[in-house]
């Protein structure tokens, strides 16, 4: 049984109104305990509606979200234990923080599932650690960290309750490039070390390629392609259609092979080099 | 919820009352607002109502969204109508709970509360129109224009005009934001839409900051774009639209006027007091 699977959800905003937008159109999938998925598309596309639609937070207008097998929107009491259950950080969590300190912000969800003061210390310590929040910086004020540190800071409120599954929304968006490296990082240790199912909504193919097993992509409030970075890539008409980009070391490498050059794919900027270089040093036709 | 809220929305269309000038809106409005307090009998105030749905009509603005600016008020108009039951002790009495006492619902209460809701409903009808059909924009240039006298006494009319623009535009952006803000905190378990009176109150707290924290953000950065761009308080600008006014606010200002006239009269006429309507609001 999958962790997590929807059917066939939908949703829409503005009904009867000049606004009306058919936000999510009858999308299906399934996500493993330990998988990493990564919605992608482009701004528009339904990816935020559709990530609130699987913590308990928007109940779908058809079709059901199941967690372990459980719908979580029977009642009320399923939805709010959804949200404890299914972690949901949304983009710019900084834009969130309010409490006097960090250990309080993050403690805020913890606290809100009615934890022991123990457990919540232990949980916000842990928290930290994985987002590689410094200790000292626990007993300041969230106000006054750095715009990356804010990040990590709202992202471990999240962690903290120790969700079964983390969805993190455009968790790079605003970064500089060292900023998007760290949490990407932080992102890939908390994985491995936990065994962490994570789902990731982002617009970058460049992020998604770079750590997510399988690829979900959005169109217009539909899902148009899945499967994994390669068999995505392979796509990348269609993609650029849509209005993504793949990153151009992706593009080349894809030029090349459709040219004849047998090369190994690769979905990341270090493999694009090691995979070409090999192909140079080997003498090839390259 | 929050998204219900309509107020400061606009709704683009090509309707009469979209084209009538917003400097005529404004001036229409205060009329009617007016007219409408002038008013002492049902008549008369069936009459401003219906003038009033006429114009929605005329806006081919769904009803549907009107509906929807109306529910955030309706707490506050019956609130008013129930205190109007209770504490207004003129005309008959019609039922009295307590048999010691003085507290009873007579005619007049009940007169009383019906004239202010139909009051109320035909006030927000009207002044949440000028919003949903006229843009931001006009509506600054309106009422800079209608203030632009006031100039001669030095009161710097054009950032006025600037501020309720500004404040105007920023309700629905503010809205949204709270929007996403609850959600966010709702996914932490936040205890804003479960939980008792006093935790949901707590919960408010992880609202507030983060939305004044973002205000003061957003108001910074809207400061530095304009300073970028040379924003100067209008001095000598001309404009690429020159308002003008048409024969739709001829035609308009003609019918309002026969309106309110009628109106008013029919409150302060004796046939409306011989149709048993008498006046309430004394």
């Amino acid at each position: 049984m999958p962790l997590l699977e929807v059917q066939n959800i939908s949703f829409g905003y503005g009904h009867h109104t000049p606004f009306e937008v058919q936000a999510v159109k009858d999308i299906s999938f399934a996500i493993e305990k330990g998988e990493c998925v990564a919605v992608i598309g482009h701004t528009g596309s339904g990816k935020s509606t559709l990530m609130q639609m699987l913590n308990g937070l928007l109940k779908p207008e058809s079709g059901q979200v199941l967690l372990n097998g459980e719908n979580i929107y029977q009642n009320k009491k399923t939805a709010a234990k959804a949200r404890f259950q299914v972690g949901l950080c949304f983009q710019y969590p900084e834009y969130q923080l309010f409490a006097e300190t960090c250990a309080e912000d993050i403690a805020f969800g913890p606290k809100n599932m009615g934890l022991s003061p123990e457990e919540i210390r232990k949980r916000v310590l842990l928290a930290s650690e994985i987002v590689g929040l410094p200790a000292d910086k626990l007993d300041v004020s969230p106000f006054d960290l750095s715009g990356g540190q804010k990040r990590r800071c709202a992202i471990a409120g999240v962690i903290a309750m120790q969700p079964e599954i983390l969805i993190l929304d455009e968790p790079t968006a605003g970064l500089d490039p060292a900023g998007r490296e760290e949490i990407l990082s932080m992102i890939g240790r908390y994985r491995k070390d936990r065994g962490a199912t994570v789902l990731i909504v982002t617009h970058s193919m460049e992020t998604a390629a770079a750590i997510a097993d399988r690829i979900l992509v959005m169109n217009g409030g539909r899902l148009v392609l899945s499967g994994s970075p390669e068999e995505i890539f392979s796509e990348s008409e269609a993609l650029l259609e849509m209005g993504l980009d793949i990153p151009s070391f992706a593009r080349i490498i894809l030029a090349l092979r459709s040219r004849g050059v047998e090369l190994p794919s690769a979905y990341t900027l270090k493999d694009a080099a090691r995979v070409l270089s090999d192909g140079l040093r080997g003498g090839g036709r390259l | 919820m929050i998204k219900d809220i309509t107020i400061g929305q606009f709704f683009p269309g090509n309707s009469f009352v979209h084209k009538l000038d917003p400097r005529a809106k404004i001036l229409f409005l205060i009329v009617y607002i007016v007219a409408l307090f002038l008013c002492r009998s049902f008549f008369s105030l069936l009459l401003m109502l219906a003038f009033s749905l006429f114009t929605v009509i005329l806006s081919r603005i769904s009803p549907k969204m009107i509906w929807k600016s109306m529910k955030a008020i309706l707490v506050i108009v019956v609130f008013t109508a129930v205190l109007q039951i209770v504490y207004n002790d003129k005309g008959d009495i019609l039922w009295k709970p307590f048999a010691s006492g003085s507290f009873a619902v007579t005619t007049g209460g009940v007169y009383g509360a019906v004239f202010l809701i139909v009051r109320i409903i035909a006030l927000i009808l009207l002044t949440s129109l000028l919003t949903y059909t006229t843009s931001a924009t006009l509506l600054t240039d309106a009422i800079e224009k209608l203030l632009s006298p006031l100039k001669l006494l030095h009161v710097p009319v054009h950032s006025l005009a600037m501020m309720m623009t500004i404040a105007l535009r920023f309700i629905p952006t503010l809205l949204r934001e709270i929007d996403i803000i609850m959600s966010a905190q709702k996914a932490r378990g936040a205890m804003l839409d479960n939980g008792s009176m006093g935790q949901r109150i707590k919960a408010l707290v992880s609202v507030f900051v983060p939305l004044l924290v973002s205000s003061f953000r957003r108001a910074s950065e809207l400061a530095t774009a304009m300073e970028c761009r040379c924003y100067t308080d209008g001095a000598n600008r001309t404009r690429l639209r020159v308002m003008r006014f048409s024969w739709r606010d001829a035609a308009a200002a003609v019918v309002l006027i026969a309106v309110s006239f009628a109106a008013v009269f029919l409150s302060f006429c004796p046939i409306s007091t011989i149709l048993l309507f008498q006046p309430v609001i004394s």
